[in-house]
């Protein structure tokens, strides 16, 4: 008897739940833990079946009461696979925030002094502390990983943007410096072409006057002067050189005249005073970029054009524009061996926006390359010959300009960029305009 | 630990043992699936770290869980559970059905309780032939891809492993019962008294 009672008060000490029950889920003892947690007093626990005290989770009860009997062996329930199998007040009931206990159960059978099974103690730890630190674990772990994420996302996204940065830099310098050489260009070129058209013109008087000469020499009906005359002219060969220098003249004043278109191409390529936000023709500075340009392409391919007229002026940065052009007609030039065509087409659509269309017949973008093109450092090319920047610096700009650019392409047919900008420019562009 | 002293004798009667406790472990499952389980004959082996990994399959394919016992002998019981078949397992153990919408953590439940019964019936089938006295704690799920067995904690243990299959549901375990270094002596001594 004495044992009984230590036995207990053991289990009244215990800081484990513990109840015993029949193999007729009948309870035949719970401990002091198992009635503070579960709010029930003994009364209400003693002699009831376990199921009908706890029908929430009846089911699982019975199915592990069942299995320890037929494998007369412990099974076990854990707060990972079933958080509160009881419903068991938290043990952290001031400090912590979870209202239930989280709970390991262990069903072990017990044998009788006959042999026979017909009860199981059910034991139920409380695993509150651990689960909650294991699930601010889980989720810190989580964050960690969004964060790990974000950072990798952020990294990748500063990279791109440093590289367009050099990039844009790069230009930005090949701008000024070409500004700088057509400005440099433009004066001595502006005097050459000056000083030309008045010799054009004094030589036009001296060809006057040398006509005349010759016309009144010959109406002297002096025939010693008219002799010396023909003399001095076929050992001159002076109607020669009057014919040649006309031409040599109309000639220098041609190739004045292309100098200076090329270098006025130069400075609206450049546009080195357009690189901030302004309202620009694109038609126009697709044009300029297509002069520029054309030495490059027509070796291997005619260009195209097909220009609508109602585009109207976008707000942009036309220097940016230009070098996307640029851009894709390069590479349109170098995916075509010969007898090319690039076609490049300019109109507006329906929602407000413009479309620029650079379609080249070349040799075509492989399928498993076309998700990469955007990507800085992806190149196709030999090395040195391209610096993968290109389409990512493009992407970039058009990306600025709240735009798209998509690539549509097919092995031996072609292929075809198209750029859509909007006409207005959202309120971020606009402040920056007005900034 | 001396391996030489695990005789062909001894091997031969663990099989034995084996076979009837496993008998019963399958019995138990089959009771609790209502479904027919058959087993493969038992193994007795000696397996280095590096051994006992290579009798893990392809981790895409089966659930792990891990088990300790503890008591007159101690070591780890390992259940290799296939994918294939776990979720008619976790219905017919849980008494689900599919429109119930069986999830991880109800197959997690049913492969835990799989594997407890298999290594419950089986430690204790075991024991009681060779009148040793063992407890099992808790099974939990394993990983052995991101757990590996380390290499260096010890160099030879004894394994008994044995297949069971639940036919109707393609599901297959294996149960790998591996021996801690100090419990062997203590097995090789009950099993000559049974000798």
């Amino acid at each position: 008897m004495k044992a009984k009672l230590a036995l207990s008060d053991l289990l009244n000490q215990l800081s484990i739940a513990v109840t015993i029950v029949r193999s007729d889920y009948i309870i035949v003892m719970a401990n002091a833990y198992f009635t503070t947690r579960s709010g029930k007093t003994k009364e209400q626990l003693i002699g009831r079946s376990i199921l009908d005290v706890f029908p929430e989770h009846a089911r699982l009860v019975k199915r592990k009461i069942d299995t320890a009997f037929v494998i007369e062996s412990a099974c076990y329930s854990s707060w990972e696979q079933s958080p509160h199998t009881l419903p068991f007040k938290s043990s952290r009931q001031v400090s912590g925030e979870e209202e239930k206990m989280y709970q390991d159960l262990e069903f072990i059978p017990i044998h009788s002094q006959g042999g026979g099974l017909e009860h199981v103690c059910v034991c139920i730890y409380d695993m509150t502390t651990q689960a909650c630190q294991q699930e601010e674990l889980a989720a810190l772990s989580a964050e960690l990983r969004r964060d790990q994420i974000e950072l990798k996302q952020t990294l990748s996204e500063l990279k791109q943007a440093q590289s367009q940065l050099l990039q844009s830099e790069k230009m930005a310098s090949v701008g000024q410096l070409s500004a700088g050489i057509a400005h440099e260009i433009n004066n001595p070129l502006g005097f050459i072409t000056s000083n030309i058209q008045t010799l054009d013109s004094y030589f036009r008087n001296i060809s006057t006057v040398v006509t005349s000469l010759e016309k009144l020499i010959d109406d002297s009906n002096d025939a010693k002067l008219s002799a010396d005359k023909k003399a001095l002219m076929e050992r001159s060969q002076l109607a020669y050189v009057m014919e040649d220098v006309s031409d040599l003249i109309a000639e220098s004043l041609d190739g004045s005249k292309r100098v200076m278109d090329i270098v006025k191409n130069l400075k609206e390529f450049s546009h080195v005073d357009d690189s901030e936000w302004i309202e620009s023709d694109l038609r126009k500075g697709i044009e300029s970029t297509l002069r520029i340009v054309n030495n490059e392409v027509k070796y291997v391919a005619t260009i195209e054009t097909e220009f609508e007229d109602d585009v109207p002026n976008i707000l942009c940065q036309p220097m940016q524009l230009n070098q996307v052009i640029l851009n894709l007609l390069v590479n349109a030039s170098q995916a075509i061996k010969e007898n090319g065509v690039i076609k490049v087409s300019l109109k507006k659509t329906q929602d407000e926006q413009v479309q620029i269309t650079v379609k080249d017949n070349g040799a075509g973008i492989p399928e498993e390359n076309l998700s990469s093109i955007f990507e800085p450092f992806f190149t196709t090319k030999p090395v040195g010959d391209g610096t993968g920047l290109g389409l990512s610096v493009s992407y970039g700009i058009i990306t600025a300009h709240n735009g798209t650019i998509e690539v549509d392409s097919e092995l031996g047919v072609g292929t075809t960029f198209t750029i859509t900008l909007p006409i207005k420019q959202t309120t971020n562009v606009a402040e920056k305009v007005e900034g | 630990m001396n391996y030489d002293e695990l005789t062909a004798d001894h091997k031969d009667s663990l099989k034995e043992l084996l076979n009837i406790s496993m008998g019963r472990a399958a019995c138990k499952l089959a009771t609790m699936l209502s479904n027919e389980v058959t087993l493969t004959i038992p193994a007795v082996d000696m397996a280095s770290p590096e051994e006992l990994m290579k009798m893990f399959g392809d981790a895409t394919q089966y659930y792990y869980t891990r088990q300790p016992f503890f008591g007159s002998m101690s070591g780890e019981v390992i259940t290799q559970l296939t994918k294939k078949g776990g979720k008619t397992i976790a219905g017919n153990l849980l008494d689900l059905a599919e429109e119930d919408g069986i999830d991880t953590v109800d197959i997690n439940c049913s492969i835990l309780e799989v594997s407890n019964i298999l290594s419950g019936a089986s430690l204790r089938g075991l024991c009681e032939q060779i009148e040793l006295d063992t407890r099992t704690q808790p099974p939990v799920m394993y990983s052995p891809e991101d757990h590996p067995i380390p290499s260096d904690k010890w160099s030879q243990a004894i394994i008994l492993h044995v297949s069971f299959l639940v036919e109707s549901a393609s599901f297959e375990t294996k149960t790998i019962i591996c021996f801690a270094e100090d419990g062997f002596n203590v097995v090789v001594h009950a099993l000559d008294e049974f000798i």
